[in-house]
């Protein structure tokens, strides 16, 4: 089988994160619940995956890293964490339902939204976020990469525009982080949620969230926290105030391997490949009859995604032929991205996603472009 | 997939698709099956209870 749906989860996981979960597994207690060996190893295990992150993020504290189950958590947690009703808040075209549908939950409670709109490249006017803000306007919410097509948002431009009016600045990095160097403090971040099994090659049921210093994000969950036992109510100091419960202890294990895998390799090294292999396919495809790809190639400053349609299958029975016909994975549809595809034009049809990983091969791409291409031959004749 | 744990143990014919646009356009999946089969499928299900949300017949 031919993966290319790095962008639902990375399916090639360096061995360093299985034997990372495997060994935690063996290895591992619960976090802060005594001090024997094994509760020691897991809370040495999580901090220094904190630590890493930190690192890797630019949060300025490792206590401000969350663990959560994925980034819709982590972005439910921050969303429903910090507005009132009456706030207004600036999003995009580009949201995934991680962030839209949360949006929608606000917006049913007194929440006023408005959206900087996408045009038929998935491509936004950075100059609609400031005549975007209001006096009620609270923050800009929006992801760093879209899902869909690839297109990237310049997150630090953003920040600043943020930083300007007072706002704050919250990120969805489920494309991007680990494929694109992410510094919230250069970037005027001021909650950064990313997930665990993407590019950061770690395993499912792994997130969370960076938060800076000084922003005070209300409970979505309480219950255990390994400190503070008698206190009624939840812990108020990150990372207990949102994180009750048994964390994942050897998925984060998992993680810290992937998080130091990257390093080992090089963020940028793992970029260049990908986009790469990206590329390769964008010029295999792109001029193939009846092919529409979706997106602005007129930068390589982008995720490593190609969305596309031949003529007018249903992209459903095109991902079908190609993991049927050619052991090619995809995905199709509609992606969770509702308001890319209304933009783009392809809320009936879907389009077909291809996305890749650095473990990707340039023979598994030109053999995914000519399956492209075949598909397209046949539908002609 | 409790439909796709039904069939393989049934021996039923058949297969888990991404669900076609005439069905919707929202994603998901749906179960696939030669129209001849339509009754023993509704056979299986019934027997089970299992919650299906509606059957469709088309060409694929």
């Amino acid at each position: 089988m031919i993966y290319l749906d790095h962008a639902a989860t990375s399916f090639h996981k360096p061995e360093s994160v299985i034997h990372g979960v495997a060994d935690a597994m063996r290895s591992m207690g619960n976090y802060g619940r005594g001090t024997h060996d094994q509760s020691l190893t897991a809370g040495r295990t999580v901090y220094e995956t904190r630590a890493l992150l930190a690192d890797f993020f630019g949060c300025s504290r490792p206590d401000h890293v969350v663990f959560t189950a994925n980034a819709t958590e982590a972005l439910n947690i921050s969303i429903h964490g910090l507005f009132a009703s009456g706030d207004h808040i600036i999003t995009t075209d580009l949201e995934h339902n991680s962030v839209l549908r949360p949006l929608y939950q606000l917006e049913d409670l007194g929440v006023n939204l408005s959206f900087v709109p996408a045009d038929q490249k998935g491509c936004i006017n950075y100059l609609d976020f400031e005549r975007l803000v209001q006096p009620e306007t609270k923050a800009i919410i929006c992801t760093h990469a879209s899902n869909l097509t690839g297109n990237l948002l310049d997150i630090k431009r953003i920040g600043q525009v943020a930083r300007k009016h007072g706002l704050l600045f919250l990120v969805d990095a489920s494309q991007t982080a680990g494929t694109f160097p992410i510094h919230m403090q250069e970037m005027c971040l001021d909650v950064l949620c990313f997930t665990g099994h993407k590019g950061l090659l770690g395993p499912q049921g792994t997130g969370g969230l960076c938060i800076r210093e000084g922003i005070k994000i209300r409970p979505w969950k309480v219950g255990g926290s390994g400190v503070l036992t008698y206190q009624r109510s939840q812990p108020e100091q990150y990372p207990e105030a949102l994180e009750a419960g048994t964390l994942n202890g050897h998925g984060i294990a998992g993680l810290k391997a992937g998080i130091e895998y990257i390093g080992n390799v090089g963020l940028d090294n793992i970029r260049k490949q990908e986009l790469t292999l990206a590329k390769a396919f964008f010029e295999g495809v792109k001029s193939i009859e009846g092919v529409r790809v979706y997106g602005d190639f007129s930068t390589w400053e982008r995720a490593p995604i190609v969305a596309l349609n031949i003529g007018e299958l249903d992209s459903s029975a095109v991902s079908d032929e190609l993991a049927r016909g050619y052991e090619i994975a995809t995905r199709p549809g509609a992606h969770c991205a509702p308001r890319m595809h209304q933009a783009l034009g392809t809320v009936e049809q879907g389009a077909v996603r291809f996305s890749f990983s650095h473990f990707n091969t340039m023979e598994e791409v030109l053999i995914a472009a000519e399956a492209v291409a075949e598909i397209a031959r046949r539908k002609e004749t | 997939m409790a439909m796709d744990k039904l069939c393989r143990q049934s021996g039923l014919k058949g297969r888990l698709i991404p669900v076609p646009r005439q069905i919707s356009a929202g994603c998901g999946m749906a179960w696939c099956a030669p129209v001849e089969e339509r009754h023993r499928l509704r056979d299986a299900v019934g027997a089970v209870g299992l919650n299906v949300d509606d059957y469709y017949e088309m060409m694929v």
